[in-house]
């Protein structure tokens, strides 16, 4: 084995040489996927640092609720917390993808039995995974992907435009990195069946699809917290990213995408609710941690009354919620005549 | 009671000119009343104005037994050689193995430098960025040998031009330049390439 200029330093010089590098949050990000050493000084010293140092508050609620527990970092570890404080989730684990001309009623109900389905080929067993209801309500959009040419004249949708961008296009992908976890969710059911979509235009928005550095301040606070939650769980103490977040603006509105996390989750009454109504998971992945799954706190009445539906089915507020407490979710413009 | 003869301002001096050679003098005796308060017992006269007094040199001593001189103001910005200087150890040889002749030759040359009255802050800069425009493999001997000495100054500078040297590279280009094995497992590489995806957007 060469030797390798890096282990003739000690660690206090190697942190001396990552401090430098604090400015931008990619930089630890691209060094935590080097090497074993310089994953395991960013993970412990580096990111940590930094979050003891921008979000104190937060640090030390999370360290509180986690006292009983043997190890004082937070849930999903420092990396996350510090993701979650820079990282914005991007559309995809935000559910902006997600299905809503109606209303989210599939995902809530299951499929609507009296569409006809005789001239689609069956999906694959295999096909249909995990959760029972998200699967029944995602083998529909499978169908649709199946077929190359619809019976009905889907033309070219969002959904197209991804699967040829980042299925296809591999090639494009920077330095090879396979896409894996996207890849498979975004063929489990990202469909917007949309005959306003243009099939001329192919846009190459799948940069913002998946999380990125998130612009604007790189802070969570409580007061945004409270704004999102319904009134009965106000006791839950929920940080939030700044107003407005990340500003995506794509083309029918504008997306301003937050992120959060629970203090204690699972002693929170958003949990209960959750596991009380016995809500079925989102085929979402968490942004921020290793869970495949989230619920969706718009449909389990967990957000402010207020925020409604614009015309075309999308919610106002939408958020997602993992098993971790991790909070992905988009604001979008209240619609002036309601 | 001293004071300093201060240049007179004529029409062939510019203000800044004058400035600067007011500011060299200043710093010359602040320089001297240090220099003479550290050897009272050993220099004869502790009124002499200017630099004219004899400087005090240390011996470095490298690796391979090869001597250096510095003079004892440069030899200050390395907190290790001002300890030695300050219990009195600094009259003999001080002998550094673990630092090359070479590299030891460059940072006597670095401590000089920044030792010398009267440079511009942006010269300086400019010689400093000269100074680090090396191979990797000396940049990181000079580390070592600034972290051994404990020289702020050039430990800073060096740490940066390696910083630099990362910024904007992908993990395997940072491998390749710093020659390092990642020893990640297969099944770590892409956890941690999927946790940090969002840093390659």
């Amino acid at each position: 084995m060469a030797d390798t200029l890096f282990s003739t330093l000690s660690d206090d010089v190697v942190l001396n040489i990552f401090s430098k590098l604090e400015d931008d949050p990619r930089h630890w990000a691209r060094l935590a996927c080097v090497c074993t050493k310089f994953s395991s000084l960013i993970r412990n010293v580096c990111w940590k640092a930094k979050c003891c140092a921008t979000i104190p508050s937060v640090v030390a609620d999370l360290a509180d609720a986690t006292s009983s527990a043997s190890s004082s970092s937070p849930p999903g570890g420092w990396s996350s917390l510090h993701k979650l404080a820079v990282c914005c989730p991007g559309l995809l684990h935000a559910g902006v993808l997600l299905e809503n001309s109606d209303f989210g009623l599939e995902r809530e109900l299951g499929p609507n039995e009296d569409f006809s389905r005789s001239d689609r080929p069956q999906p694959d067993s295999s096909s249909s995974a995990t959760a029972a209801n998200a699967s029944s309500s995602s083998s529909s959009s499978i169908n649709c992907r199946e077929n190359s040419v619809p019976v009905d004249s889907c033309s070219w949708s969002l959904y197209d435009d991804l699967y040829f961008d980042t299925v296809y296009n591999t090639s494009e992908s920077q330095e090879g990195v396979q896409l894996g976890d996207e890849d498979v969710a975004v063929e489990r059911g990202y469909v917007k069946v949309g005959g306003d979509t243009n099939a001329c235009k192919r846009r190459k928005i799948w940069r913002s699809m998946r999380s990125h550095l998130a612009s604007g301040v790189w802070n969570l606070c409580r007061e945004q917290g409270n704004k999102l939650l319904a009134s009965r769980f106000r006791g839950d103490c929920l940080y939030l990213c700044d107003w407005p977040g990340c500003v995506h603006i794509e083309e029918k509105r504008n997306y301003m995408l937050f992120r959060g996390v629970f203090k204690n989750f699972k002693r929170s009454m958003v949990w209960r609710t959750i596991n009380d109504g016995n809500r079925s998971k989102i085929d979402v992945n968490c942004a921020f941690c290793s869970c495949k799954e989230t619920w969706d706190l718009h449909s389990a009445f967990c957000l402010r009354r207020i925020y409604g539906y614009h015309d075309d089915g999308e919610p106002v507020v939408r958020a997602y919620i993992c098993e971790n407490g991790h909070v992905s979710g988009a604001w979008t413009d209240l619609p002036l005549y309601t | 009671m001293r004071y300093l003869a201060l240049p007179l301002l004529s029409q062939n001096l510019t203000e800044s000119t004058a400035r600067a050679q007011t500011l060299s003098l200043y710093l010359q005796l602040s320089l001297q009343v240090s220099l003479s308060q550290r050897n009272e017992s050993t220099m004869s006269s502790s009124s002499s104005s200017l630099p004219s007094c004899p400087k005090k040199v240390v011996t470095l001593k490298s690796s391979e037994g090869e001597t250096f001189e510095i003079e004892e103001i440069a030899a200050l910005q390395s907190k290790t050689l001002e300890n030695m200087i300050d219990e009195n150890c600094a009259d003999t040889p001080i002998p550094l193995p673990n630092i090359k002749g070479k590299i030891l030759a460059k940072v006597v040359e670095y401590c000089n430098k920044h030792a010398e009255v009267g440079v511009d802050a942006e010269s300086l800069r400019a010689w400093d960025a000269e100074f680090v425009n090396v191979e990797n493999t000396t940049v990181f001997d000079y580390i070592l040998a600034a972290n051994f000495l404990e020289i702020p100054t050039l430990l800073d500078l060096t740490c940066q031009s390696v910083a630099d040297m990362i910024k904007g590279k992908t993990p395997a280009e940072i491998e390749k330049t710093f020659n390092i094995k990642s020893a990640f497992t297969p099944e770590e590489e892409e956890q941690v390439r999927r946790e940090n995806q969002w840093a390659f957007e």
